[in-house]
């Protein structure tokens, strides 16, 4: 074999290159900012339509199947076990983002931007769906 | 077997061209197909327009409908249009807009067409088809005729801005954002729109008239099952009078039947919903 040496050196050079977030992030630790989601507090509009765990997982599948029941079926009404969910003052509850979401999570820069930041993702929902104050 | 082959085929070619002629000739007669259930339609009585904007400023705040600038900072809004036919703002984006009555009915003047009707401003918006050529030709179902009240609805989320729909219209009542449209000039300083409840939208997104279907979904959710869109809401003169068209008892159906009305274009088949008291 032709120069052993700087095929393994390269290699060896490479490895460590690529395993660098690796042993980094065992180095130094991770870091301790985490995002802090601002929660709602007013009373009667603390409790989410899912668990916690299950909004962080899914609520992008539910507001495309919102998005998509809302506009294209005309289904506009939350339901759970076939009736309608009403708000604390006795409103259905409206499949939508800056209708109902926004009702309780009413700073979008603390709530939504807030982990999509952390984790680099660019939804396009607010290209065109605005939030009041928004850039002020 | 020769005659007869010719004949057979003589007999097959005639009658595709008979079927062919008289296909479009069926759909258009009476122009075009009759609601067939529920029907959202507006009737625009023009005797009664004062000839205010109070109706389109009242649509284009409630849909936060985008307007542009050229490069002088004029905006794209052609002052001229109001008063002669026809000026074309093509990045000027409608929703419901004035035409004088030569635009509106072309087909319906002549050398001695009343004097009060020249240049007369009319109200115009989305005829809200019962055969929507604009549906016809959108390739993703971006536009589509909704069944349980007829409106022809716009999704915005699937528009990809081919603009079919811009060329099918034969009623101009389809717009491009040809350039970002938001925030508009006078919003810039907060970026907040004046409708919250209504969205804005991206470059490259068609847009039209909605009859207020967002409207609609708010009666729906206080348990009502009519509403009155903004423009019809806004009109001082009452000119503007909506309801279901397939309802015998609808104030919109009182109007058609005591009076003579007129459609744009009803040659074409489209059957449009917006009806003319001239």
């Amino acid at each position: 074999m032709y120069d052993t040496g700087k095929i393994v050196g390269g290699l060896v050079i490479f490895g460590v290159l690529v395993s660098i977030p690796f042993w980094y992030s065992t180095a130094v630790g991770t870091p301790d900012r985490r995002p802090e989601l601002q929660l709602p507090t007013q009373p009667g509009y603390e409790k989410c339509i899912y668990p916690a765990a299950e909004m962080r997982e899914k609520h992008m599948d539910l507001l495309i199947t919102w998005r998509d029941e809302y506009v294209r079926e005309g289904k506009l009404f939350y339901t759970k076990g076939g009736s309608k969910v009403t708000w604390p003052d006795g409103k259905p509850m409206m499949k939508s983002l800056t209708n109902t979401c926004i009702r309780c999570h009413s700073n979008k820069d603390k709530f939504c931007d807030e982990c999509h930041h952390f984790a680099g993702v660019q939804p396009y929902c607010w290209a065109c769906h605005v939030m009041p104050k928004e850039g002020k | 077997m020769e005659d007869k082959s010719r004949r057979k085929f003589l007999a097959i070619a005639g009658g595709t061209v008979a079927a062919g002629v008289a296909a479009p000739m069926l759909v258009r007669a009476g122009g075009g197909p009759k609601p067939a259930g529920k029907q959202w339609a507006m009737v625009v009585d023009t005797r009664k327009c004062k000839g205010c904007r109070a109706c389109i400023d009242a649509c284009h705040v409630a849909h936060n409908v985008p307007w542009f600038k050229d490069e002088a900072g004029k905006i794209y809004k052609d002052p001229k249009r109001e008063v002669a036919w026809p000026h074309r703002v093509t990045a000027e984006i409608k929703w419901i807009w004035k035409e004088p009555y030569e635009g509106v009915f072309p087909e319906q003047q002549h050398s001695f067409t009343a004097k009060k009707n020249a240049g007369r401003l009319m109200s115009i918006m989305c005829n809200h088809c019962t055969n929507p050529p604009c549906v016809r030709v959108c390739p993703t179902q971006a536009t589509w005729k909704r069944k349980s009240d007829g409106i022809v609805m716009m999704d915005m989320h699937r528009c990809i801005g081919c603009r079919y729909c811009i060329v099918g219209c034969p009623y101009g009542s389809r717009s491009f954002n040809f350039f970002t449209p938001w925030p508009r000039p006078h919003d810039s300083k907060t970026g907040t729109p004046p409708n919250l409840r209504f969205p804005t939208r991206k470059k490259g997104a068609v847009e039209k008239c909605n009859f207020c279907a967002e409207l609609l979904a708010e009666a729906k959710a206080e348990g009502k099952e009519s509403y009155t869109p903004a423009c019809a809401a806004a009109c001082k003169g009452g000119g503007l009078v909506f309801g279901d068209v397939s309802d015998g008892q609808s104030a919109v159906r009182k109007l058609l039947d005591e009076n003579h009305t007129i459609v744009r274009k009803p040659g074409l088949g489209t059957g449009p919903q917006v009806y003319y008291i001239v």
